[in-house]
């Protein structure tokens, strides 16, 4: 599995190169100039002739008029000395916008990921328990109903609810650390992005594991339902859990995008919305290569954590 | 296990176990269709997405207005007998509307779901079947794709090679005044949505590849490979209609997330583009006002949920219908 | 074996479980920040707060976006404060008129070629140190020199007197700047500009001590000198928190009531009116989508923001099929502009439908500058069949970008398409919003482009000449007009108080009107939405809040 494990780390160099090479091609051959992009945010302030002038000299000093090559090779040789660059629009220093912002997201991922986990599991088994009657409808209904609504339409609607209607809180903004009541709303939004999956998974684990005769014999043995559920369901129970791990990854970066926006919460998916939005290459490439690394990891953790949890699998 | 088949072996068996694969195939959809119209649910879901595919087919002709017919003089009104779900922010009737975006959603998820499934499947057959550097190839591609997030990464990809695509079209027409590429307003969809296929076909080969692997396991693959049945059979006999279900499965699932995808792309202001009706720009373009003017929100919104919601339960269904071993027994 | 994988299994249970039970668990009340900062105000010697005032004189402003605070890149959302952070010379009020600031008063000589400028001599850092117009000198060179990232003030100090040298790096500092004494800066033009005065009262000619200086691109924070009556308290890009409060130190003699401003960033309109409607927040900018229908309701709420704005559809005259000026006329007539606006705008720009460039608070306004501006279907239809391309049906694709999403400008752009469709029959047309303000534009593409001109009032010289020069560039528009560029040069040798100014800016105005290379929208305004317990609220036109030392917060 150690060696696995090296095997798999390196061939991971490679395909993070080739995913900075890509972004940056993609983002520099595109017709956009970044420049241009952030005075739009002038309207009205700046004349456009102005405008024009600033923006040869804003380019210049970023050393975009320079060569796709030399833009790139100037790149990474800045990376290899650790660093970022300075992000285009706001003229920030991007590592320290990673540095700052990640964390915050992590957390919110990694809660929402719980936060699913709970729901979905319980929900799950009383899904499949109840198969087919009202519950399993409803539960199933249910929690895709929520999904199917995008965040931008839910998170208001939900704001106006708690906000205005029932007015048992003030909208959240920001972030004071994983342990407030206004982590609560962004959390269970995020929640509900994989909840659907996660339900279906183990209400099709646990219908499964149902269906397996060693279930049959114990059940036939008198053993209670709840006894066969944690022996023989649990285990199954936590592929899902697992699966959602990738969802930490994903739910951190798309998943925050409109979340941090609505909550004002400085997150990662904030500086990658921003940066995509605006072609800001630095910082493109900084999310790029984090969310990278994120997803390169949980994907080698997700393979090494699977044959634990389902014997078939096997580690080549 | 295998010395113990070797002896065994012979004409007889092989053609027992292919006859019996296919016997178990057919009993199998029969099965399938049964369970499928027991669950209530999927019921209701097949039922939404039957008038989800009249709405994309017919919708055009049961309008009672075009998408773009304005009536500058009665915007934003109420619903009433002219218009059934009153009229938009210029004047469109809203009903018509919504009718025409059935078009444009189904248009949107049949195109991103065929091909990301094509380039998905081809992928994932690659990866299971080509050994272990075809596998670790295609691994790696996947880990590109995947490492940069999918909404954003459509995003670039449409932008970035919009205007190459167009030009490139252009040149076409001016050359060869090959009337397709006249008009150039389908390529934005074909951008765009070729985008977002671009970045979930991933899924699907990850799906292909864990049935190819995960089925190799079962023993009566394992019984017909030592038996000399070739790969290809195998392929055909055995793991398609295995893994068909859970593709089938998924397609639906992301059938109604490329709708909602959609949304969001137009909320970005990079979807479907005005004055084409889809119920993702109707949304963006009203949420803003939503407060004081809701129906025009709450109809396109509700539409889109209602028929997501109607696709999943379909596939929910057909999830526990193609899934035999899920089916209940206890 | 299998008893590990049953504790693994547990133990991973156990541990979400804490984790849930931890997030679930009541937290401290948000708001305890609040409380303690309140008391920091009341160290400072006060001034007597009106009898309707509040206890908390807090004002909480939601805005679209933050930036960086430095007076030499500020140039969006830092603007209503930046002048009472760092001083300019001077402080422009509602109308205009320069008011002693940073300095007492100024001289000019004869010639309009040198001023001299009298600082304060009260003026200190918040350290205590004395403001000296040799740091004035400093921090102009270094927000000139191509070192300082995304600086602007060189637009406002390029008039001056070796200025361009230390623009282009050739020198350290600025030549025509003379610090005579501590207290009095001598400033000679290379040229005499109407608008220098102006400039002294611009935010980006406030200055920071250059100790405080710390990176190319510097960003002010707590610790950095302020010499005006606010300093920051934390200013965190990446923490998402932006508040600013008195300065216990300021040297002024009118000590403002407001003792902290909150700002908030919302890029979700839903959500900032949420805000709005639960009373969270004070002050608001950059409504769009639910202005009109709360202007509506409550008109009173609403302060303009004196700026003189010109929204358009530009139309690019070097491309098909907008290279004839039959066809760019038949777009304008094709178009009823009066309901157009009125449906697009839901009304509340009907009186403001653009005639003109230069707009009603600019001098020189005349109002039918363009006689031929109207809804003339039959002209329209004429003027089409007179074109190059003889009808619709062979008429190039037309591609407008809206340059912003916007609901306003895409409404138009939708309205604009469809009326072309019934009076002209053109169907070959194509709108792109735009993620952000320019996505989709397609670059090179886009033959007709959303566009915005905004003037320095009182300047409609400035505005239309620079109209011109933008719109004779070959990648913009490349209009040619030997004649108007003749008149486009003498107009910024003109004196404005002459008799012939206006009589001038006019007919080139008109000329350039006759060139049909835009679609008009409206003369917009910017306005904030401020609740009616925010008392004496104002702005200027570079968007400071120009009367905050008067503002305060009554009780609701």
């Amino acid at each position: 599995m150690f060696v696995y494990t090296l095997k798999r780390l390196a061939v991971a160099v490679p395909t993070f190169f080739a995913v900075l090479l890509i972004t940056f091609t993609l983002t520099v051959v595109s017709p956009f100039d970044p420049v241009e992009m952030m005075m739009t945010q002038f309207e009205g302030t700046l004349d456009t002739l102005a405008k024009e002038e600033v923006i040869e000299k804003i380019r210049d000093q970023y050393g975009l008029n320079d060569t796709y090559w030399v833009q790139f090779t100037r790149w990474i040789g800045r990376l290899l000395q650790g660093d970022l660059g300075i992000s285009i629009n706001g003229q920030r220093n991007v590592l320290r916008m990673i540095v700052k912002t990640f964390p915050i997201s992590f957390q919110l991922g990694l809660a929402g990921a719980v936060v699913t986990t709970i729901l979905g599991i319980p929900l799950g088994c009383i899904a499949a328990l109840k198969q087919n009657t009202w519950i399993d409808y409803t539960i199933v209904g249910g929690t895709l109903g929520f999904r199917t609504v995008p965040v931008f339409v839910l998170a208001p609607l939900l704001l106006v609810l708690f906000v205005l209607v029932l007015d048992i809180m003030r909208v959240p903004r920001g972030w004071d650390g994983l342990f407030q009541t206004k982590v609560i709303l962004p959390v269970f939004i995020l929640a509900l992005g994989p909840l659907p999956v996660v339900v279906r998974q183990t209400r099709a684990a646990v219908l499964e594991v149902f269906s397996m005769d060693y279930v049959r014999t114990a059940k036939m043995k008198g053993l209670e339902m709840w006894r066969i559920i944690i022996r023989h369901i649990l285990r199954n129970a936590l592929i899902p859990v697992v699966t959602t791990l990738g969802f930490v990854a994903e739910g951190l970066i798309v998943g925050s995008i409109f979340l941090d926006s609505i909550f004002a919460i400085p997150g990662f998916g904030g500086v990658a919305e921003a940066g995509f939005r605006g072609f800001d290459y630095p910082v493109i490439m900084g999310v790029t290569m984090v969310s990278a690394v994120m997803i390169i990891l949980t994907n080698l953790i997700v393979d090494l954590v699977y044959p634990f949890l389902d014997p078939r699998i096997k580690i080549e | 296990m295998s010395e113990s088949s070797e002896t065994v072996s012979n004409e007889s068996l092989r053609e027992e176990l292919a006859g019996e694969s296919a016997l178990k195939t057919r009993s199998l959809w029969k099965d399938a269709v049964g369970r499928l119209l027991r669950n209530r649910l999927s019921v209701i879901g097949l039922v939404i997405t039957i008038l989800l595919l009249i709405g994309a087919l017919f919708g055009p002709y049961i309008a009672p207005y075009t998408y773009t017919e304005q009536d500058l003089l009665n915007v934003a009104k109420m619903p009433s007998p002219d218009h059934w779900l009153g009229t938009d922010e210029i004047g469109r009737d809203l009903f018509s509307r919504v009718l025409w975006g059935a078009r444009t959603a189904t248009l949107v998820a049949i195109f991103t779901t065929f091909i990301s499934v094509i380039i998905g499947v081809i992928i994932g057959a690659i990866a299971g079947y080509g050994g272990a550097l075809a596998d670790n190839i295609t691994g790696r591609i996947i880990d590109i794709v995947m490492s940069v997030p999918g909404l954003l990464l459509a995003a670039l990809i449409a932008v970035s090679i919009k205007e190459p695509v167009v030009t490139w079209a252009e040149n076409i027409h001016d050359a060869s005044g090959f009337p397709l590429f006249a008009d150039t307003t389908w390529l934005d969809l074909l951008v765009v949505f070729g985008g977002l296929a671009f970045v979930s076909w991933p899924g699907y080969a990850r799906l292909i590849r864990g049935q190819i692997f995960s089925l190799r396991e079962e023993q009566y693959i394992e019984a017909a490979k030592s038996v000399g049945v070739s790969e290809l059979k195998i392929a055909l006999r055995h793991l398609l209609p295995n893994a068909i279900g859970p593709v089938i499965v998924t397609l639906t699932f992301s059938f109604s997330s490329a709708m909602v995808l959609e949304s969001s792309l137009s909320y970005l202001g990079i979807g479907v583009q005005p004055p084409q009706a889809s119920w993702g720009n109707m949304i963006a373009s009203n949420i803003g006002s939503w407060s004081y003017r809701p129906w025009l929100v709450a109809v396109p919104a509700l539409t889109l949920a209602i028929v997501t919601l109607g696709i999943n339960f379909l596939g929910d269904g057909l999830n526990d219908a193609l899934n035999p071993r899920s089916k209940r027994s206890i | 074996m299998r008893q590990m994988h049953l504790r693994f299994a547990i133990s991973a249970l156990l541990l979400l479980t804490v984790v849930l039970g931890a997030c679930a668990a009541p937290a401290a009340p948000a708001d305890d920040g609040g409380a303690a900062m309140a008391d920091e105000g009341e160290a400072m010697e006060g001034r007597p707060l009106p009898d309707d005032a509040a206890e908390e004189q807090v004002i909480r402003y939601v805005t679209r976006d933050l930036s960086r605070l430095n007076p030499a890149s500020e140039s969006g959302f830092g603007r209503p404060w930046i002048s009472h952070m760092w001083m300019p010379f001077f402080l422009r009020d509602r109308n205009h008129d320069l008011h002693p600031w940073l300095a007492t008063d100024w001289e000019v000589n004869d010639d309009n070629s040198v001023y001299t400028i009298h600082i304060n001599p009260d003026a200190t850092w918040s350290d205590g140190s004395p403001v000296v117009a040799q740091e004035a000198i400093d921090f102009w060179s270094w927000a000139l020199s191509p070192s300082c990232i995304s600086c602007w003030t060189y637009l406002r100090l390029g008039v001056v007197e070796g200025a361009q040298a230390v623009i282009d790096g050739e020198a350290d500092t600025i030549s025509g700047l003379t610090a005579i004494d501590d207290k009095t800066l001598q400033i000679t033009l290379a040229e005499p500009s109407p608008t220098f005065m102006a400039s002294m009262a611009h935010y980006n000619t406030g200055f920071v001590k250059m100790e405080d200086v710390n990176a190319d691109e510097f960003a002010a924070d707590a610790n950095t000198r302020v010499n005006g009556p606010f300093k920051i308290k934390v200013w965190d890009l990446d923490e998402r928190e932006y508040e600013i409060v008195q300065n216990p130190g300021w040297w002024g003699d009118k000590k403002p009531y407001i003792e902290r401003i909150v700002a908030q960033w919302s890029n979700d309109e839903n959500i900032t009116y949420i805000m709005w409607q639960d009373g969270e927040a004070d002050i608001a900018h950059w409504f769009t989508n639910i202005r009109e229908p709360l202007r509506a309701e409550s008109p009173e709420l609403f302060v303009l923001i004196p700026y003189a704005t010109n929204f358009y559809f530009a139309l690019h005259t070097s491309k098909p099929p907008l290279d004839d000026i039959n066809v760019r006329r038949a777009l304008l007539h094709a178009v009823d502009w009066d309901l157009a606006i009125s449906a697009a705008y839901e009304g509340s720009r009907d009186e403001r439908v653009m005639k003109t460039h230069i707009t009603p608070e600019l001098p020189c306004f005349v109002a039918d500058n363009w006689p031929d501006f109207g809804y003339d279907p039959e002209l329209a239809k004429q003027e089409l069949a007179a074109s190059k391309y003889g009808g619709p049906e062979d008429l190039p694709k037309i591609r407008i970008s809206s340059g912003g999403q916007s609901p306003n400008y895409l409404r138009t752009a939708e309205i604009m398409a469809e009326q072309w469709k019934n009076v002209l029959g053109i169907t070959d047309v194509e709108i792109r919003p735009g993620w952000g303000d320019a996505w989709g534009q397609e670059a090179d593409l886009v033959n007709v482009q959303r566009n915005s001109w905004g003037a320095t009032i009182p300047d409609p010289a400035a505005m239309i000449t620079g109209l011109w020069k933008y719109y004779t560039d070959p990648d913009h528009v490349a209009l040619v007009d030997d004649e108007l560029d003749a008149m486009m040069a003498e107009l910024p040798t003109l004196d404005p108080n002459s008799a012939e100014y206006c009589e001038k800016v006019s007919a080139a105005e008109k000329r350039l009107l006759g060139h049909y290379y835009f679609l008009p929208m409206i003369w917009d305004l910017y306005e904030y939405v401020v609740q009616p317990y925010i008392k004496n609220f104002d702005a200027n036109v570079d968007n400071n809040w120009s009367t905050l030392l008067d503002i305060y917060v009554a009780e609701r």
